[in-house]
């Protein structure tokens, strides 16, 4: 690649490796052992663990059917353990920045300092923030990897001297050029970038003149036109998607129905996703994120985005120091030659051209499909920019070489390294919490309920951490309390408006989760509400509940529809299996909060009293003040009233949330059995 | 006044062209400033705190004004007092008042940059237009409350033009005069908005500049003349600290200078820590994050037309900087004159430091810049703008090479612009939709009871945050002239379910205006879409949409429909505030015949059922046939009533709540036809 023979240049694309390896590992590894599950991860697991490696292509047989076979393959060697899975995200990820970066390196393998920038860039690109879906991402990234790795070995084809390599590596770019696609459809772009790489490789290797030039690109692109054209075929005549999104029957309606607004549509998204993609991605996803960090994350943060930051100017400064002994050539080093107020020079031209290009046509499909980025924590839409990131790193760095003066070119793009990288570190400490709420939520729950009814519909509120789908809670609740069941025995539904509608209704639907049949029976809630980060999780008893004062609307609308009864209180407490939820937790407060909540359904007031006595002597306390209520109930009950009245003081400074137990209290149509409600709203809702 | 004292050292042919370029220079700024904020201006109504301060003026005396800002702001009263006479509650006015006082302060600011660097014309002109249309703080829609914010602001501005005017004065009348001017203006500004404060070091740095400009002497000497020039400025501000400090009793505890400082003796560590991490990530986010992140906020909420539209305006504004350029390129007045070879470095320190102390005060008051939009605290930016353009421009000519720096610049004036216009054009739907619901309650309510708590929820996008929201338009609506809100409001929070529950009495004391919040007589509204109608909920008979909201569940069954009175005269929402009245299409007939449907005159019903449908109107929701259905029933047109069935069964879900509640509800009024309506919904 390099030109130059000299010891220091060679060992200048090992260093650089290294350099690009470190800086990914800055913002990824910090804290990928504090990361866990996420999302779609949750049901593939799931489905790794309780079915066969072959249920894992009726996984994706409605839209992606080559996908399964990779999770077939990568299971069985990895299994449920988050850890493994977060390495692999982050091998493949790297792999696809080092493919990037043997692609620039043969497209200028003088300009040393720029390829890495650029390379870098797109490895840290902070408009990407799923790296934490790791099990998920794994198709995703899978397909990116061979994308890049196709277009790298077709340009390293036009540089082979001998037929028989240069047939071997053509093979090798046109096999992996026929799988990607098939994993992520709208990667399909990078076919176009493929035939603009190829052109521009001619062009610097051949200097033909423009048409003879391009009828030569042509030619070479044939074979990989045809791999494109059967996989075209496939999906728009023979492949039948059943997923609306990916369905190119729906999506071709939608065209021939509104042709102007699509089109319009089309112009409008493209500019819009394109400017979002180039230069917003390193606005909003960084203010997001970090504007909320708190100071201990900040500081790590700013630790790990100074190092990266430091890496890349000593690997400068390494350079420079070469290039004074002679090493590099610099008279096409663009990047240290002073500013020039000629034409811009080639290879600044061409970055600049080739990034805008390959962020255009890697954003078309995607915007054609009907998709569009978006940058909004919820929406998770981020996860259309990363094939487009190694656009943006090569333009970025032709725009950067281009517009400033030499003295800053450095800094600005060590400044968007490391910004990037506090981004993504600050993406791993919010994940980390969100794992962390995650684990304790499964945890105490397993303290609270020995066993749940088949059949029961989970309805699951984590403050902060909102479920966007059912299966975040049906998977690990079965992982839980239905090991073993090849279909998920426990169900759950997200609470919107409609779901909140339906289980008021006490409606049953059946649910088709790519191909995961569950029932949702409305009529059997079980209401779990986890409403602050100090708060314990309290599973609702639709008869006899407290509510805290940070839980919101949903909850309150439906906690009376809530059935405790679905709890088996006479079972043996499950395990949650430590592979994926990690060691159990200290028994802090919650732990005996559910343990007294446990035996408050029982009726066991003499055990409550116990734990009462037992966290007393403990000094622990709640942070939320109403999770006394069990423990001034069961003082009640067991004749402890003294007790019972001193819990009574602290919960009426929660003032609010006390009125609405007490009324709760008060309105109960039928009170358990052995369950002295008179006393109880004497005790705690009286004037003394 | 800058151009007639600049230093100017050209050829002749240029020198006839800088009084023209200064005209031109503010054509420039005027037009883009124009292009941001007028286009959609008279279409905008009022918002959030505006409410309060209309119906104060409406409802109350003027004086009344200074009572509601002597909780925090004291002297904040004042203006509305002296501004309300004249405007009134005519929305328009205030806008266009919100965006001349704007547009005053870009010019002060733009005369202050000119006279620091009168050769520097392009970049002078930029930063004042970037500090115009500045995308990081986007509350020039809160017309009415923010005029003492940009009075403040604009004061500020003016007063340290004159004082860098009468630093750069060679006759002393002149200097004298400027210098008592600006000491006036010093002094009141602060009162208005103490946080500003912090614009009194940036008038000693550009004193101190202004002088080494002047003079061209060393930097000791220049610093004990701009110290002796500054002091005569030291004495308001002295003033007013003393009085912020040790005199005045906050109670609004967010200007309330004795809990602040208590904060900062009982967490020491924790508030320096905050100062330290906070002060450079608002700076941050004001210089740089400010052009992507409001735009993009921004941007993703607009429809494809408003998108475009916003493409066009910033585009011309575009032009319209470009067009200047040139101008100057032409006749030769871009890169002549004879400032400091370091006069980006000047510029850039000098918005540096003033983007930092301008923040600075406001860090230590506890607050900070945040770019979402339920916070609103970009408006804690705006002081620092100017800083921050000064940085940028500075920034801009230092590293970039020419061609891409006036690519980079009008990039920026575009976005900003586009920006500005966008949330404009957000705030105009959110206008029309408040509009929507306040016209079709006056169709539906002729009179509400004394006291009547509303709780509205309003169509995505027009959310409120207060209670003041609610009640106020519905004060001005129903109780024009009572000084006491006879209506009250609360927002839908988690914290109304207690007291909605136990129908309790909680005093309300918002900014001297007291009330109580009777949950007792609570009457829930609801728009649950931009097209579905105004549901004004009677809490024994009612039907929710599928998506409608968790918190209008909830509530629902606590709405009191007896809150509206019947028999009365209708009221007419005052047209200076809510425009004309809206055509009477679908949810005009829907109101009427609710309320019909209330007094149980089903022949009204009926007529005004044929009468919607002879003119073609259809509901968005099909549930709003409902009272349709009633009427033609108990008005014994049966042919009538299963035609509007068959409609209504064309939407499942509605079919399924209007029979699921026709099954379970025990309270449903007497005269409604339950079995008919389970023959024609629910029987099949």
């Amino acid at each position: 690649m390099s030109t130059s023979t000299k010891p220091s240049a060679r060992y200048e694309t090992w260093l650089a490796i290294l350099i690009m390896t470190l800086v990914s590992a800055l913002a990824y590894l910090p804290l990928v052992n504090q990361l866990g599950l996420y999302k779609e991860d949750w049901y593939l697991i799931w489905s790794g663990a309780m079915r066969t490696p072959q249920d894992f292509l009726s996984l994706y047989q409605a839209d992606r059917p080559f996908a399964g076979y990779i999770y077939q393959l990568v299971y069985p060697l990895l299994g449920p353990t988050p850890l493994y899975w977060h390495l692999l995200s982050f091998l493949l990820r790297l792999a696809g920045v080092l493919a990037f970066f043997w692609l620039l390196r043969m497209l200028w393998p003088d300009q040393k300092f720029p390829t890495l920038a650029a390379a870098t860039l797109f490895a840290v690109y902070p408009g990407y923030l799923q790296q934490h879906n790791a099990v998920n991402k794994t198709f995703w990234l899978t397909s990116l990897t061979f994308a890049i790795l196709s277009i790298s070995l077709t340009v390293y084809a036009l540089h082979l001297k001998g037929n028989l390599a240069r047939i071997l590596v053509t093979v090798l770019a046109i096999l992996l050029a026929i799988y990607y696609p098939l994993v992520i459809e709208f990667y399909i772009g990078f076919e176009a970038v493929r035939f603009t790489m190829i052109w521009y490789t001619l062009q610097q290797t051949e200097r033909k003149p423009f048409w003879p030039g391009l009828g030569r690109a042509i030619k070479i692109y044939l074979p990989y036109l045809i791999s494109s054209a059967i996989f075209l075929y496939w999906r728009v005549f023979v492949f039948q998607s059943t997923r609306p999104t990916t369905n190119i029957g729906r999506l071709f309606s939608e065209y021939t129905n509104l042709p102007v607004y699509m089109l319009a549509r089309i112009v409008i998204e493209t500019v819009q996703d394109f400017y979002e993609t180039t230069l917003l991605a390193w606005f909003v996803p960084p203010y997001n994120l970090i504007s909320r960090a708190t100071y201990s994350e900040l500081a790590l943060d700013l630790f790990c985005g100074s190092l990266a930051m430091l890496l890349v100017l000593l690997y400068y400064r390494w350079l420079k120091q070469r290039e004074l002994s002679g090493a590099g050539d610099s008279q096409s080093d663009n990047w240290s030659q002073p500013d020039s107020r000629s034409a811009i020079p080639p290879a600044i031209r061409a970055a600049i051209g080739l990034g805008t290009v390959t962020v255009l046509v890697t954003l078309l499909p995607m915007v054609i499909a009907g998709r569009e980025v978006n940058f909004s924590p919820e929406s998770r839409l981020d996860h259309y920019t990363i094939q487009s990131a190694l656009g943006v790193g090569m333009l970025l760095v032709g725009l950067i070489a281009y517009a400033l003066r030499p003295n800053l070119r450095l800094a600005v793009i060590a400044f968007l390294i490391g910004i990037a990288v506090m981004t993504q570190v600050q993406n791993g400490a919010d994940n980390a919490r969100n794992w962390q709420a995650q684990r304790s939520l499964w945890w105490q729950l397993t303290w609270r309920a020995p066993q749940i009814e088949k059949g029961t519909l989970l309805f699951v509120d984590l403050a902060g951490f909102g479920f966007g789908e059912g299966y975040e809670a049906w998977a690990p609740a079965n992982f839980i309390y239905a090991p073993g069941s090849p279909v998920p025995v426990i169900a759950a539904e997200v609470l919107t408006d409609e779901t909140g509608f339906l289980l008021q209704k006490g409606a049953v639907e059946q649910k088709n989760h790519r191909n995961i049949r569950y029932d949702l029976d409305y009529g059997a809630p079980l209401i779990l509400s986890k409403p602050g980060e100090f708060s314990c999780l309290n599973v609702i008893d639709g008869q006899l509940y407290e509510l805290s004062k940070s839980d919101d609307w949903p909850i309150r609308s439906i906690a009376p529809y809530s059935r405790i009864d679905r709890v088996i209180p006479e079972e043996t407490f499950q395990q949650p299996p430590e592979i994926i939820f990690g060691p159990e937790p200290v028994h802090d407060w919650c732990y005996y909060y559910q343990k007294a909540m446990y035996a408050r359904q029982r009726g066991d007031w003499e055990a409550v009293a116990r734990l009462g006595d037992e966290v007393t002597t403990k000094g622990i306390k709640p942070i939320d003040r109403t999770e006394w209520v069990p423990f001034l109930e069961g003082y009640a009950m067991s004749g402890q009233e003294q007790q019972a009245r001193q819990l009574a003081k602290l919960i009426k400074s929660e003032q609010a949330p006390r009125r609405e137990i007490c009324r709760q209290r008060m309105e109960i149509a039928s009170p358990p059995q052995n369950y002295d409600r008179d006393k109880i709203v004497s005790i705690l809702c009286g004037e003394s | 006044m800058a151009p007639l004292r600049a230093r100017v050292d050209m050829g002749d042919g240029a020198e006839r062209y800088v009084r023209r370029e200064w005209i031109y220079a503010i054509f420039v700024i005027l037009c883009v400033t124009g292009l941001a904020y007028l286009p959609l201006i008279i279409q905008l109504g009022l918002y959030r705190e505006d409410w309060y301060l209309i119906w104060n003026g409406e409802a109350r005396t003027l004086q009344d004004f200074v009572s509601l800002y002597q909780v925090d702001r004291p002297f904040v009263g004042y203006i509305y007092k002296l501004v309300y006479p004249f405007l009134g509650s005519t929305p328009l006015n205030w806008h266009i008042q919100a965006f001349l006082l704007r547009l005053i302060g870009v010019l002060a600011f733009f005369s202050m940059i000119r006279m620091l660097w009168p050769d520097r014309r392009f970049a002078t002109t930029a930063a004042a237009i970037l500090f115009a249309v500045y995308p990081g703080y986007l509350q020039q829609y809160n017309a009415v409350n923010k005029t003492f914010w940009l009075t403040s602001l604009t004061l500020a501005l003016l007063s340290l033009a004159l004082t860098v005017f009468a630093v750069q004065s060679r006759k002393r009348y002149q200097a004298i005069l400027a210098t008592l001017f600006a000491i006036l203006l010093s002094a009141i500004y602060p009162l208005i908005i103490e946080f500003y404060i912090g614009f009194e070091a940036v008038r000693f740095i550009l004193i101190w500049f202004a002088w080494q400009k002047r003079d061209a002497k060393p930097t000791l000497a220049s610093l004990k003349r701009a110290l002796l020039w500054y002091l005569p400025y030291l004495v308001s501000p002295v003033i007013f600290l003393v009085w912020r400090l040790f005199l005045f009793e906050s109670t609004r505890p967010t200007t309330n200078v004795d809990r602040l400082l208590a904060g900062y003796l009982t967490l020491p560590r924790h508030m320096l820590a905050r100062l330290i991490v906070e002060t450079p990530q608002d700076f941050y986010e004001t210089i740089a994050l400010a052009w992507g992140v409001p735009p993009y906020q921004v941007f993703s909420q607009l429809t494809n037309r408003e998108f475009l539209a916003g493409l066009i305006l910033g585009g011309v504004a575009v032009l319209l900087t470009l067009s200047y350029y040139r101008w100057l390129k032409n006749r030769d007045l871009i890169l002549t004159g004879q400032d400091s070879p370091n006069w980006t470095r000047e510029m850039m320190w000098i918005g540096a430091i003033t983007a930092s102390i301008t923040l600075l005060p406001m860090i230590l008051a506890g607050r900070e810049v945040d770019f979402s939009a339920a916070t609103r605290e970009d408006h804690y930016t705006i002081q620092s703008a100017i800083g921050a353009t000064l940085f940028l421009i500075g920034f801009f000519y230092a590293i970039l090479k020419p061609k891409l720096r006036l690519a980079v610049m009008c990039a920026l004036i575009g976005i900003s612009v586009m920006t500005q216009f966008g949330q404009l054009a957000l705030k105009r739907n959110d206008w029309v939709n408040q509009k929507n619901v306040w016209w079709q309650l006056a169709w539906r309510a002729p009179q509400l009871i004394d006291g009547t708590l509303l709780l509205v929820n309003m169509p995505p996008g027009s959310g409120m945050s207060e209670g003041y929201e609610t009640w106020a338009p519905a004060n001005l609506i129903y109780s024009q002239d009572a000084e006491i809100p006879r209506l009250t409001g609360e927002v839908l929070y988690p914290g109304i379910a207690v007291p909605l529950q136990a129908g309790s009495v909680e005093p309300k004391n918002h900014r001297n205006i007291r009330f109580k919040l009777d949950y007792g007589k609570a009457l829930v509204l609801s728009k649950p879409s931009q097209y579905a109608c105004l549901n004004v909920i009677d809490g024994s008979w009612y039907q929710l949409p599928d998506d409608e909201e968790f918190s209008i569940r909830y509530a629902a069954p606590y709405s009191r429909i007896g809150e509206v009175v019947t028999g009365q005269p209708f009221s007419t929402p005052p047209e200076a505030i809510f425009g004309p009245e809206p055509d009477h299409t679908w949810c005009y007939y829907y109101q009427k015949a609710m309320y019909a449907r209330q007094i149980g005159d089903w022949v009204e019903i009926a007529r005004l059922g044929d009468e919607a449908r002879q003119r073609g109107f259809e509901p968005a929701d099909q549930v709003e046939w409902r009272p349709f259905l009633e009427g033609y029933i108990q008005a014994g047109r049966a042919a009538d009533a299963a035609a509007i069935a068959l409609e209504i069964k064309k939407d499942r879900s509605a079919t399924r709540v209007i029979c699921q509640q026709l099954e379970s509800s025990a309270s449903l009024p007497q005269n409604t036809p339950r079995g008919e309506l389970q023959a024609l919904l629910c029987d099949s």
